[in-house]
């Protein structure tokens, strides 16, 4: 199921699934993360988001107890990506809802579907890289870190085609990419 | 929490590190009493659930006054007419439906946990939640890890490993059941393993130690019924209490307003009490599992570095500390120090205790309810007392002893256990306050300062075992400590055992005011025999002899007050350990042995000589007032003089423990109770015995000659008499010497705090050895002796007073309850079955008309066998109605009285008239039905109404 929703086409021009946009740059920046993304990926992206927001409070009998110090990237990454995601779709609803009808069947179908991320304005691009240092900072990642992995999203995000690696949605295998830690990110949906 | 050890090393304890599996950890038995605690409450609040009713409507109508009577007018009202009683009870108790269904309910509760209990790891393991390990090992180092991680800790069968999706913090969980256990670790741990490999291990080594402690199937145990109990108890339970509050009618308002309202709490109460409890428990786990897993190759940074991020606690410290009681895990500086100095596993902490107390009463409340049993002070042998000993000694017991223990070994301060039982006494007494037995109808019991009582006498239990446990640790030299220690626990038992069979059998009585009630018919339930009146009695003596008597009143207590100096005797006869103990040195794992061991601990020549001297002297006292009754003869007739030979025997008795125990307290310097106990009970036991004799042989000295006749040694009812006095006095002496020495030996253990100990000085072993072994053993076998012989003759002899005579109160005058009493005795007369014998009887009389030929209707003939069956039912029912309480207002009562008898009658006569066939007698006897009914029946029912109605009105 997870697979299916992970290649599933957005009928959106040049957009990419936030969970592949994760995957590119953790099997880049941090590929001992990806089997945690791929446990991550399991989910659908609402669960995912209230995992990550959520984190690991849960005081359970017999654990080894709560307050480790694992910073990982994989959940700065996906939150600051979730938070630019979702205000670029607010955005689209304020025009939907000007649009009518048409526009609201497509956000409510949009719901269920693996949230997107369009193509971003350079402001957007800076907003983004912003983001990804603040929420590092509430994860513990120190600045120069965060830093790095702000910019090697927004580099990835805005590399020229020709730069990519060949690995997309259309190969169908998205869900495997962390077995080819070099891959980059995949073409746009069509 | 004051300091944080960043690094364990520089964290070096004060002592040396003690083992800490040196002494059981009772944590098991917690959890036991937890999941006994949830199953009586069960029991208790599926009977509400199922209508059983815990009203004391039969009370009420057998005439008491639970509102605003004192305790001896409420037994008293209860025993005049307890046939009827008992009765009212059995008609009102449950059904057959009702204890089918309440059967059922419980099997339901039981087979819900038991179900959940094997569907919670199925539930947790589920494939959408976790994967299994191999799915994110595809080289196999991850499971080769594992598995040598499981033979590190020994186990002999691996436990299953997933990894729980997307978690990302550091951490695993283990749950399961018996012989299937489950290790989850987090997504965020398996990712960190390369970073951190020992962290990995430490953390995964942890969990096994869980596995390998036990902890998992009993902690699940818990948590499943628990969750069912909340849904097929407590809810139905909440349900049903609401609903009694909500359909109330006004006249029972003001009597079962607060039994409802206390149902609620007991509800809220349970929650509390259970989730404490159990974080509590789950909190002392995990400690043992970090000591384990450090001891199984763990690494200390991993909890190093927790506990540099937690910080140390700021001005949210009260905050913090709230919020940790209720969490599994303590906090990771405790954790981090506990590596090195497991204190924290030896500490006495009040939350365990008092939750312990609490949970005991409950239990004991709930799962043997004494019913009218608490009122009438009847013994009643169940296995609750022992049991709840059991458990109160498994839990508070072994941790006193532990903790002695352990400041032994680490040469720290021995605590002093005054303050433990001070917990453990205030949840026996919150416990109490929770649930209805004592307050009853009312908000709170008439004399909730009797709870201090079983407040104190908790306390003396915990500190006498505190004291005697430093002294046979101090002394055991013979295989493990365990062996030890299992002498004073046996002892901690015996004491408990009597502590809550004395506070089962007479808290009603206490929190009644009976403790202070000087009136004749209080005092008679002593003194009938004595020939006194009340006015002959001074009212203290009347509350020290109301205590005493009634812990005297069973071979338990009287068994338990030997042991409270005996044990300390014994301890103190071992004399210190010469040399080290092999379990001191298994326990220190060659440590530096701590001074306290083979140290003198505790010098009883003293107090023992000064116990020998005055017991002597008291020989001599009583020699003299004996003589000078010989040759004066101030006292008239000879029974007279018996009277106050018994009383002057008991006195000296009484007066030499007390003085000799105030004495040794006073002059000792540690160990002041002990000493205090030891030397007041050795004073009691040389005076006693020295009088019996002096008793026994005064026929053949002239001089002493008072009572016996010959030189023979007496018998007969009053040398029985002084005998059993005299028994009762040393039990009584040891009582009031700890009553006494108790606040005495508190205050200069007070003082002993803030000054530091002096160190014994060395006593001569070598001479004082078999000396001490001698005395004790003296001391010992007289004492028992006694004790047995008394106890023996005591059983054998004729039927005697054992018992406080209750019966001796049916006379006692009911005084005039208040209107809102009153209608309450008025409903519950009707509700318990008045209102159904005047239906009854309005019935047959209603038949019995229309069975009667009408003059205006040829047609309607006599009815011969309809009118039969009316008369006998009145018949039946006027008798039925004798063994039915009375009603509940003596002015109504008359009129009941009088109108039964003639219904009766007149039912007879219409019997007889029927089989004479005379069948002209018979509308006169039909008319006597009415006018019964209309001048007697109507009037009382009348009456009730507008008695009730006053009572409303009046709130």
């Amino acid at each position: 199921m997870t697979n299916d929703m992970e290649i599933r086409q957005v009928n959106t021009e040049g957009r990419y699934q936030i969970r592949n946009i994760v995957r590119y740059v953790i099997a880049d920046v941090a590929p001992e993360e990806l089997p945690y993304l791929d446990g991550l990926c399991r989910f659908d992206d609402k669960t995912i988001l209230r995992r990550l927001k959520r984190g690991d409070r849960s005081d359970e009998p017999l654990g080894f107890g709560l307050g480790d110090l694992v910073t990982l990237l994989t959940p700065i990454l996906w939150l600051a990506l979730e938070e630019t995601a979702r205000r670029a779709a607010d955005a689209a609803v304020d025009g939907a809802v000007r649009q009518g009808k048409a526009g609201l069947r497509r956000i409510f179908k949009r719901r269920k579907e693996p949230m997107t991320v369009p193509p971003l304005t350079p402001e957007q691009l800076a907003d983004l890289r912003r983001r990804v240092i603040e929420v590092g900072a509430r994860h513990g990642l120190e600045l120069p870190a965060a830093e790095r992995l702000a910019d090697a999203l927004v580099v990835r995000l805005v590399l020229p085609d020709g730069d990519r690696p060949a690995f997309g949605p259309a190969r169908g295998d998205a869900g495997q990419a962390g077995d080819d830690a070099t891959g980059g990110l995949p073409e746009p949906h069509v | 929490m004051s300091d944080l050890p960043l690094d364990p090393t520089a964290a070096a304890p004060a002592g040396p590190r003690v083992d800490q599996r040196v002494l059981n950890a009772g944590t098991t038995m917690r959890f036991v009493l937890l999941l006994v605690l949830m199953l009586a409450s069960s029991a208790w609040m599926l009977r509400s659930v199922v209508g059983f009713g815990t009203s004391n409507m039969c009370a009420y109508a057998a005439g008491a006054d639970l509102l605003d009577g004192d305790y001896v007018t409420i037994v008293a009202a209860l025993l005049d007419q307890y046939d009827a009683l008992q009765a009212c009870e059995a008609r009102h108790g449950p059904g057959a439906l009702g204890q089918w269904l309440y059967a059922g309910m419980f099997l339901l509760l039981l087979a819900a946990a038991g179900t959940l209990l094997w569907v919670l790891p199925l539930w947790k393991g589920r494939p959408g939640r976790v994967v299994p390990v191999e799915m994110v090992d595809s080289r196999g180092d991850l499971r080769a890890e594992l598995a040598a991680l499981v033979a590190a800790a020994g186990l002999a069968r691996a436990p299953r490993f997933v990894v729980a999706s997307g978690k990302a913090g550091a951490n695993a969980v283990t749950f399961g059941r018996p012989g299937r256990y489950i290790i989850s670790l987090n997504d965020g741990l398996v990712v960190r393993r390369a970073a951190d490999p020992r962290g990995f291990r430490t953390i995964v080594l942890h969990e096994l130690a869980h596995i390998r402690n036990g902890d998992v199937t009993i902690a699940y145990a818990t948590v499943a019924l628990w969750r069912v109990f909340v849904v097929v108890v407590l809810l139905p339970y909440l349900v049903r209490t609401v609903e009694i509050l909500v359909r109330l009618p006004p006249e029972l308002r003001r009597g079962e307003l607060p039994l409802a309202t206390r149902n609620l709490l007991l509800a809220a109460f349970m929650v509390v009490l259970v989730y404490l409890a159990r974080a509590d428990v789950l909190r002392s786990r995990e400690i043992y599992a970090d000591l384990d897993a450090l001891a199984w190759g763990g690494d200390a940074e991993t909890w190093r570095r927790r506990s540099a991020a937690e910080g140390r606690p700021g001005r949210v410290q009260a905050f913090a500390r709230f919020a940790r009681l209720w969490s599994t895990h303590p906090s990771w500086n405790l954790r981090l120090r506990s590596l090195t100095d497991p204190a924290a596993l030896f500490d006495l902490q009040a939350l365990p205790v008092f939750l312990a107390g609490a949970a005991t009463w409950l239990i004991m409340h709930q799962l043997f309810p004494r019913g009218l049993a608490q009122w009438s002070g009847k013994q009643i042998d169940t296995l609750a007392t022992p049991v709840a000993a059991a458990v109160l000694t498994g839990i508070v017991g072994v941790a006193v002893c532990r903790s002695v223990t352990h400041a032994v070994l680490t040469s720290r301060r021995v605590p002093s256990g005054l303050r433990t039982g001070l917990w453990l006494g205030a949840g026996l007494a919150v416990g109490e306050l929770t649930t209805n037995r004592l307050a009853v109808n009312q908000w709170a019991p008439p004399h909730p300062e009797a709870l201090l009582l079983v407040v104190f006498a908790a306390a003396l239990v915990t500190w006498w075992t505190a004291q005697c446990a430093e002294l046979w640790v101090r002394a055991w030299r013979w295989g493990s400590i365990r062996l030890g220690t299992m002498v004073v626990l046996a002892a901690t038992w015996l004491l408990f055992a009597a502590l809550l069979h004395w506070w089962n059998l007479f808290d009603t009585a206490y929190a009644y005011g009976w403790l202070f009630d000087t009136s004749d018919a209080a005092v008679q339930l002593f003194l009938s025999r004595s020939g006194m009146t009340a006015s002959e009695i001074v009212p203290a003596v009347v509350t020290a002899f109301v205590v005493v008597g009634s812990v005297a009143s069973s071979p338990l207590e009287v068994s338990a007050v030997s042991v409270l100096w005996l044990v300390p005797l014994l301890g103190w006869a071992l004399g210190p350990a010469r040399g080290v103990p092999g379990w001191v040195s298994r326990a220190l794992k060659g440590a530096r042995v701590p001074t306290m061991i083979g140290a003198p601990h505790v010098d009883l020549r003293r107090p023992l000589l000064i116990s020998a001297l005055t017991g002597v002297c008291s020989w001599g006292v009583f020699t003299a007032a004996m003589a000078s009754m010989h040759l004066w003869s101030p006292i008239g007739g000879a029974s007279q003089r018996v009277l106050v030979s018994m009383v002057l025997c008991a006195l000296i008795v009484v007066v030499t423990a007390l003085v000799v125990a105030v004495v040794v307290a006073v002059l000792t310097e540690r160990y002041q109770l002990l000493a205090a106990l030891v030397s007041g009970g050795a004073a009691a036991v040389i005076a006693g015995v020295g009088i019996f004799f002096l008793l026994g042989t005064s026929g053949c000295v002239p001089l002493l000659r008072t009572s016996a006749v010959s030189c023979s040694w007496p018998s007969g009812t009053a040398w029985r008499g002084v005998s059993f006095l005299l028994f009762y006095a040393l039990v009584a002496a040891l009582l009031i010497v700890a009553a006494v020495a108790a606040p005495v030996a508190a205050l200069r253990e007070r003082c002993r705090r803030e000054a530091p100990a002096p160190v014994p000085t060395a006593v001569s072993r070598v001479r004082g050895f078999d000396a001490r072994r001698v005395v004790a053993a003296v001391l010992t076998v007289v004492s028992v002796g006694s004790t047995t012989a008394f106890l023996a003759v005591w059983h054998s002899g004729p039927p005697s007073r054992r018992h406080l005579e209750f019966a001796d109160l049916v006379s006692v005058r009911q005084p005039t309850p208040s209107p809102q009493v009153r209608t309450l005795q008025a409903a519950a007369w009707f509700h318990s079955g008045g209102g159904e014998l005047v239906d009854d009887i309005l019935d047959a009389y209603q038949r019995a008309g229309s069975a009667l030929p009408e003059a205006t209707d040829p047609s309607r003939r006599l009815d011969e066998a309809r009118l039969r069956g009316a008369c006998t039912d009145i018949h039946t029912t006027a008798r039925r109605s004798d063994t039915f309480f009375r009603v509940p207002d003596r002015q109504s009562q008359e009129l009941w009285s009088r109108g039964l008898d003639r219904l009766e009658k007149a039912a007879g006569d219409c019997l007889r008239v029927l089989d004479e066939g005379d069948h002209t007698l018979l509308v006169r006897t039909v008319n006597e039905f009415s006018a019964t009914i209309n001048e007697t029946l109507l009037p009382v029912m009348r009456r009730l109404i507008s008695i009730t109605r006053a009572g409303i009105a009046s709130q």
